[in-house]
């Protein structure tokens, strides 16, 4: 696999503001690639300056090897969709995707078939005659991905394409999108700010925020070995705990973080000889398992948690054990799967 | 990257971008800019050029009529604006919150104004009650002339403008808030006073900066029916035409300036707080509730009040078909035919007006249109649209007269002296001097911003992410223009060609320095007929006029519903259901 993109220190200002801070990332030809954090982070604006839509105030941009830094966005070769889509309202589907393969100056019959061909792509040759206003919302986003692909771009840019849809729908369209990428082999480049879509459908996932990129790996990668708290909270539910020493050092100023996902914790029944002693604070069903929110009992052999703990249990589990609210049980920690952080500050700040 | 081909890495399309935003700046500096230095230079400088300092604001004021000019334009402003806002306030009340019958019809003939020259109101109030009056040969006896004659003509020109800002402001409410107030045990005057009228605070504001302004600066009521009294615009007049002295002149447009610049920044100030106030989409919408003495009043109130305003109608249809009222009270054609006429140059200032009108809308919609879509949806050369965006908004804050006096000022200079470096340089917009041309660009500089303001709310209104989806598939920025931008704002694009070529059909305080005997327009003509006594005349050409501007308009409306149902079509149906409720 060879390199197709490349962001070389990106740094957007405006004015005073800094939506990128020195950012740096790379794609390989044919990778999903899904750029994560919360809102304002500066994801979508990093998206925007790979398409050429923004410039940026420092740092460069290579496509295909080439610096494209300056180049205008037409000049680029991508598809792109948009959070609104931006379908044109007044265009009916197929006019929609024939727009940008008339000003290429594609012959008619090429032009029919290429149209028939990504309606097919993406299922919904059907609807091809109707405006974008009497289609669903997944059916847009489709008409979009379908208008996106039919330039033959090198690469597809996606601006949170989910996010319109509902809970649902974005499941199935979730699924239908990555098996289209894995099926065309196309680069892509996904904004989102939903771990599970990242998690689900990246090849690599790029965590940021507050203008910076916090960690870039596999999704096995950042859940499994977070860089930081901020990236174990960020994705998926994690529990974490402040020590009030270091082990390591004698630095007073020093704090310690350990953390741990709730599927590492495993339930025992109170009676069990081993674990650490809780009190069930909450319970709230999910379907195929409770999670549970546990407090450390004052009588406990474990003093170092501050934070309440939060542990998934089958209900098969939750069945047997009889758990109540209030009820007393007890935990044990799956050591090997505990992560450690060094911090300045008393209390776990998520950066 | 290898050094390809330069079109390989810069679009042609950017490129063109960059020459229309370059294109348009260069035009505001010509149009704009330099005409405004010109008439403040104006200001400072004697006949020959000579920087004199204050010296022609001192002789300014210590002449007794001038200063006796601006106190008179201060107080007939004020009264016009207490009266207008009044009435018109009750009006869109009555059309919002009673249930009174005909709202349309009164909605119409309130309209009605709009569509001729303000000096028409002048006029109608001469053939009303002048010597040889309808009403004086029945026996009224109202002397008009003058002071009293002004505020009413002014009330019937900033009548309409008042009522369509109120109407909007009264139509926009939250029920739920009178529903809680008569929870509260609240009486309906209370509420008038603790809701409603709170609630319509910067509709208010901003109609009694625009009839201020308006009738501050309006030429056409006080030449019409002023007599002898003075007002700032008629002695910029007289200054100008009359004596040709540009410097007293250029000192009034400075006067003539000042309210709107100040209402323009109380404007801007009122807008900012009203879009921060805007009420909540949960908002419920008025329900009228029934009230038999409320809506008796205003079924009363509305029938006078749109009366009065066809009374001035009739009184122009009275005069244009009657031989010679009151001697020869029989039918009668012949005032339509200008032939025979020595004054003004009859039917031909009617079809200038005509072309020129059709030009302005044509030009003018385009020019408005590029502009906005250049600063709204183009990414280069930010710095340049920002500019842009800065005179747009300029010519707001810019009397007509002081448009008109600033091209003439700046035109008919053949030469400019650059003092610095001791050259003469020619003046190339010299040969629009005279022409229909500097009409056209001083009506379009006259009406930019208004028209700039649709165009870009309408603009705004649009996905801000096409463009960049045409740039994905190199799809160049005109045909996404073409295809989907103005296609998706038609209705705006009509409404600014409507309003360009209606307000070109009226407006002649920016015409009054730039026409030539060759190029006159038909309202400006008006001017001429009235001060050669040939008043049949001029309501024979008030109505050409008057049908010509209701015509357009009613084909406007047609061609409007009609587009209004296609884009139907495209809309969502959320959308689609509002419209059609709207179109109901």
């Amino acid at each position: 696999m060879s390199e197709l993109l490349r962001a070389e220190g990106i740094t957007k200002k405006y004015g005073s503001f800094t939506a990128l801070d020195n950012v740096s990332m790379s794609a390989e030809e044919g990778e999903f690639v899904c750029l994560l954090g919360p809102s304002g982070c500066g994801k979508t604006t990093l998206l925007r300056i790979i398409a050429g839509l923004e410039n940026a105030t420092e740092g460069k941009i290579y496509i295909g090897g080439e610096d494209a830094t300056k180049l205008h966005p037409s000049k680029r070769n991508f598809g792109i969709v948009f959070q609104s889509y931006a379908l044109f309202p007044n265009l009916k589907v197929w006019q929609n995707i024939d727009f940008g393969l008339k000003c290429k100056k594609v012959p008619k019959a090429e032009r029919e078939e290429r149209i028939a061909e990504v309606l097919d792509l993406v299922n919904i040759t059907d609807h091809k005659d109707k405006y974008p206003s009497q289609l669903s919302g997944g059916q847009q986003q489709r008409v979009a991905i379908a208008r996106a692909l039919a330039l033959s771009p090198k690469f597809l840019l996606l601006d949170e394409p989910l996010s319109a849809l509902d809970a649902k729908v974005r499941q199935k369209v979730r699924v239908e999108l990555k098996n289209l990428q894995n099926k065309l082999g196309i680069t892509t480049i996904m904004v989102t700010h939903d771990q599970e879509e990242a998690l689900t459908m990246a090849d690599k996932i790029v965590v940021m925020n507050n203008a910076c990129i916090k960690q870039i790996g596999t999704p096995n990668e950042v859940y499994d070995h977070p860089d930081s708290p901020f990236v174990a909270d960020f994705i998926g539910s994690i529990n974490m705990f402040t020590t009030n020493y270091n082990e390591d050092n004698d630095d007073p100023n020093r704090f310690k973080i350990k953390a741990i996902r709730p599927e590492n914790i495993e339930v025992l029944p109170n009676t069990a000889p081993e674990g650490v002693k809780v009190k069930v604070i909450n319970i709230e069903f999910h379907g195929a398992t409770y999670r549970l929110t546990l407090r450390l009992r004052e009588d406990s052999a474990v003093t170092l948690m501050d934070n309440d703990i939060t542990v998934d249990v089958p209900t098969s589990v939750f069945t047997e054990y009889d758990i109540k609210q209030g009820g007393h049980i007890k935990v044990k920690f799956n050591d090997s799967r505990m992560i450690y952080y060094n911090t300045d500050k008393e209390q776990p700040v998520l950066v | 990257m290898s050094r390809s081909r330069l079109t390989d890495r810069i679009s042609p399309a950017e490129i063109l971008q960059r020459l229309i935003i370059i294109l348009s700046v260069v035009c505001f500096v010509f149009f704009l800019i330099v005409p405004i230095i010109t008439i403040f230079s104006g200001v400072v400088t004697d006949s020959k050029g000579n920087y004199v300092g204050m010296e022609n604001f001192r002789s300014y004021f210590a002449n007794p009529s001038l200063l006796t000019a601006i106190l008179n334009s201060i107080k007939i402003s004020v009264v016009t604006t207490l009266i207008s806002v009044t009435i018109a306030y009750m009006l869109a009340y009555a059309m919002n919150r009673t249930a009174i019958k005909c709202k349309a019809v009164y909605k119409y003939i309130s309209m009605l104004p709009l569509f001729v020259p303000t000096m028409v109101h002048g006029l109608a109030l001469t053939y009303l009650f002048g010597k040889k009056g309808i009403l004086t040969s029945m026996g009224v006896d109202f002397p008009v002339a003058g002071e009293v004659g002004i505020v009413i003509a002014e009330v019937i020109y900033t009548l309409p403008q008042a009522y369509m800002v109120l109407m909007v402001a009264l139509s926009s409410t939250d029920y739920r808030l009178y529903e809680a107030a008569s929870a509260f045990g609240s009486s309906s005057v209370r509420s008038f006073f603790s809701i409603t009228l709170p609630g319509s605070k910067y509709g208010l504001i901003s109609a009694a900066t625009l009839c201020f302004t308006l009738s501050f600066t309006d030429f056409g009521a006080p030449q019409a029916i002023g007599a002898n009294y003075p007002v700032l615009s008629t002695s910029i007049y007289k200054y100008v035409v009359g004596q040709q002295n540009f410097q007293m002149g250029a000192v009034i447009g400075v006067l003539l300036t000042i309210p709107a610049v100040i209402s323009f920044a109380i404007d801007r100030i009122s807008a900012k707080k009203a879009a921060n106030n805007e009420i909540s989409s949960k908002a419920v919408a008025y329900k009228i509730t029934p009230s038999t003495g409320r809506d008796i009043f205003y079924q009363i109130f509305c029938t006078v009040v749109s009366i009065l305003i066809l009374s001035i109608f009739l009184a122009v249809f009275t005069i244009a078909f009657i031989k010679r009222w009151p001697y020869e009270k029989v039918f009668t054609l012949e005032h339509f035919d200008f032939s025979s006429k020595l004054v003004g140059s009859g039917i031909s200032t009617f079809i200038f007006s005509i072309k020129m009108a059709a030009i302005t809308a044509i030009a003018g919609t385009l020019a408005v249109f590029l502009t906005a879509y250049m600063v709204y949806k183009t990414r280069p050369m930010p710095m340049l649209r920002k500019t842009i965006h800065f005179c747009s908004m300029l010519p707001m804050a810019l009397p007509g007269m002081v448009v008109g006096l600033a091209y003439i000022m700046f035109f008919n200079k053949p030469f400019f002296d650059i003092e610095a470096l001791q050259i003469r340089v020619m003046n190339p917009f010299n040969v629009l001097y005279q022409t229909m041309w500097i009409m056209v660009i001083a009506n379009i500089i006259h009406m930019f911003s208004t028209t700039y303001i649709t165009a870009s709310t309408a603009l705004k209104k649009l996905d801000k992410e096409y463009e960049n989806a045409a740039d994905s598939m190199n799809i160049p920025f005109y045909k996404i223009m073409a295809k989907v931008s103005i296609p998706m704002c038609i209705t705006a694009v009509l409404e600014t060609a409507q309003y360009f070529f209606l307000n070109s059909m009226t407006t002649i305080s920016a015409l009054v320095f730039l026409y030539s005997p060759q190029s006159k327009p038909a309202a400006l003509s008006l001017v001429s007929m009235e001060d050669n006594g040939d008043f049949e005349s001029a309501a024979a050409m008030s109505l050409i006029i008057f049908a010509c501007n209701v015509g357009m308009r009613i084909i406007y409306e047609i061609v409007n519903k009609t587009l209004a149902k296609r884009m139907s079509r495209w809309e969502n149906p959320k959308q689609a259901e509002k419209t059609a409720k709207k179109a109901a």
